[in-house]
């Protein structure tokens, strides 16, 4: 574990890239606090302070940049854009790793399963996981939206829809490495001795699949924000009043002249987010898995440069 | 030296077609294993969404529908016969076609049946039929632009391994595989479209009608398409064409004196071939199944507006048939991708 810290640390990027995710985080706990400090919160309309005459442009410069409005309003409603870029953060992180313990969960179960059980499990199983990771995940995730009753909770139903449709990677990882597992000396020593499935699955399998595992969900935080962001930018994933940066981009190109930090703040935050989760990600990889860095460095070396 | 040369190329020339007996066999599994998986696809895909919670006949007929009205529906739908039932009718709807009943008289489907729209009464198939060319044209121009953005870039961050140049280009796909398409096709089209006023906001032109307009006008919807997924093709490429040049065929080359040039052009970017084939079937398969976002932002009238369009209104026939028509081109590709894999690699068949 400390060596895996020693060799995350090596790495600037890596390191950066955690700053900006400590950071993102810390933000979106501190939502309520922050916006607290500004004496705003996400949902209040402010009429007062766009130009309806205009059509709904925030009245002043910037946006409507203020003591009050640290980021200027959203256009037609009024409401506080600091507040709902904070907020929005909360909903991102929180559906995107959210959806992440799912995936994980799914993935672990499937594949401990498939590689540990007879062989009419593993084929169902890994048929079933070869479709699911063959689908579009945005076609499935989408479609699941339209089969869900309209009162439950959008974040959550965002969250599970995601989470449902994506873990097929995870279990392809999971069940390949629980078949090499399988067949050393002390998971077979444990069966011998009459442990059951579960037992050996939780005491044996499961710590050594830890890191490949940790590997894997941390590049899946990112692209679950992007889906997230792309179900709400479509209309169906978090919707008004809850903010989410996908769905404040959904009407943002008709603004963007009138209005255009109204385009750029969300753009921006998912922008750095993804950017930040997936350096930190890479980062993670190749500390875990040193192997993986040093594989596609082979052919960078000085000596060759000489008469290339 | 030469001699040598040719001899060694002729020892990793590739056998033809008919040459490896693995293949057929190969070939006919493959296509087998597709047949199963979306026979499985459509019970699963059909069971999910009609057999979810939520009342069917009341999303369908609206709001204000009285409980008679509501009734009705649900009769003409079909929603009180078992699933499994229905579930039959529409695989014979699929392989032989379907005579509906539309409450004043009946209609043919024929033999691609996937059901009728439960909101514009027209047949899934037809719908997705009309949307298809658009959904086609956007994904094969896409294609041909990522390809060479994203294998140049990866040949050339190759090439140029180890230097400043390379690390911008690893830099420059790193926030390519970051930025969501949505993003970076609002942020082009409101600078290129609105700001600059140097292409127009897209609106689909058929090929037929005039294909200059329809190239221009699909311009732009390419290029965010191609600029996000040429980031994956050039890191795929990059990372294929490092692996190979360790290889110790690449070094005997080297000792051979074959030109850098060549080892990269010739040996090192066969490597990234089979993978980059591949990937590209996966990708153009899956974005038959409607290149969700890019279409909805550029507002082309194509298939994954239609899909959003249906999960709006919950229009279930036409939301199960066009993911199962997804999974088609999805499953096709696919084999597609590993017959053409078998090809280019032919330590695949093998093992």
């Amino acid at each position: 574990m400390t060596l895996f810290w020693r060799r995350l640390r090596e790495q600037r990027a890596a390191l950066v890239a955690a700053g900006a995710v400590a950071l993102l985080v810390l933000v979106a706990l501190a939502a309520p606090l922050l916006t607290a400090l500004e004496g705003q919160d996400p949902t209040t309309y402010h009429p007062d302070l766009i130009d309806s005459a205009r059509g709904g442009v925030p009245v002043g410069p910037l946006g409507g940049i203020s003591g009050e409005h640290w980021l200027g309003v959203e256009p037609q409603t009024g409401r506080d854009l600091f507040a709902r870029l904070v907020y929005g953060a909360r909903v991102s992180l929180g559906v995107a790793l959210a959806a992440t313990v799912v995936q994980v969960f799914i993935g672990v179960v499937v594949g401990v399963a498939a590689g540990f059980g007879n062989r009419w499990v593993d084929q169902v199983l890994s048929r079933a996981t070869d479709v699911i990771v063959a689908l579009p995940l945005m076609v499935l995730a989408l479609a699941l939206m339209a089969v869900v009753p309209s009162g439950f909770p959008r974040p959550v139903l965002v969250a599970l829809v995601i989470g449902l449709v994506a873990w097929g990677n995870v279990a392809k990882i999971v069940r390949a490495q629980t078949v090499t597992l399988k067949e050393l000396d002390h998971v077979a020593a444990a069966r011998l001795s009459g442990w059951g499935s579960v037992r050996i699955a939780r005491r044996e399998l499961l710590p050594a699949l830890a890191a490949p595992v940790i590997t894997y969900a941390a590049l899946l935080v990112p692209a679950n924000i992007t889906v997230e962001a792309a179900l709400s930018f479509l209309g169906v994933g978090v919707k008004p009043p809850t903010p989410s940066w996908g769905q404040m981009l959904t009407s943002a190109d008709v603004w963007y002249q009138a209005a255009p930090q109204y385009l750029l703040y969300p753009a921006g935050a998912l922008f750095v987010t993804v950017l930040a989760l997936t350096v930190l990600g890479d980062g993670v990889r190749t500390a875990l898995d040193p192997r993986a860095a040093s594989r596609l460095r082979i052919g960078t070396g000085r000596g060759r440069e000489a008469h290339s | 030296m030469t001699g040598h040369l040719t001899g060694l190329r002729s020892l990793k020339a590739l056998p033809g077609l008919t040459g490896f007996p693995g293949l057929s066999g190969f070939l006919l599994r493959r296509l087998l294993g597709a047949l199963v998986t979306l026979l499985a696809l459509s019970v699963i895909i059909y069971g999910v969404f009609y057999a979810a919670p939520g009342d069917v006949a009341q999303i369908t007929c609206g709001p204000r529908c009285s409980p008679a009205q509501v009734q009705q529906v649900a009769g003409q739908l079909r929603l009180d016969d078992p699933l499994y039932v229905r579930y039959w009718d529409f695989l014979q709807g699929l392989f032989v076609g379907h005579d509906y009943s539309t409450g004043t008289g009946t209609e043919h489907c024929a033999a691609p049946c996937l059901g009728i729209s439960y909101q514009s009464d027209q047949q899934v198939t037809a719908l997705i039929w009309a949307k298809l060319p658009v959904t086609a044209s956007l994904a094969l121009g896409a294609m041909v632009m990522w390809l060479i953005l994203g294998v140049g870039t990866g040949v050339l961050s190759a090439w140029r391994r180890g230097r400043v140049s390379e690390r911008v280009l690893t830099a420059l796909t790193l926030a390519g595989t970051a930025t969501p398409v949505f993003v970076i096709g609002l942020l082009l089209m409101i600078l290129i479209c609105g700001t600059l006023q140097w292409l127009p906001f897209p609106q689909y032109v058929a090929f037929g009608d005039d294909p200059t307009q329809w190239a221009w006008n699909l311009l732009l919807p390419w290029l965010s398409l191609a600029l996000i997924e040429a980031a994956k093709y050039a890191r795929l490429t990059r990372s294929s064409m490092l692996e190979t040049l360790a290889d110790d065929h690449v070094r005997t080359f080297r000792a051979y004196g074959v030109g850098e040039r060549s080892i990269i052009g010739r040996h090192a970017l066969r490597g990234a071939l089979a993978p980059v084939i591949a990937l590209t079937a996966n990708d153009v398969g899956s974005m038959f199944g409607g290149a969700l976002l890019t279409e909805t932002l550029f507002g082309l009238p194509g298939v994954g507006r239609e899909l959003v369009h249906a999960v709006k209104t919950v229009d279930l026939p036409v939301v199960v048939g066009m993911v199962l028509v997804t999974g088609f081109f999805v499953v096709l590709a696919n084999a597609v991708a590993d017959v053409l894999y078998a090809v280019a690699d032919r330590r695949v068949v093998l093992s």
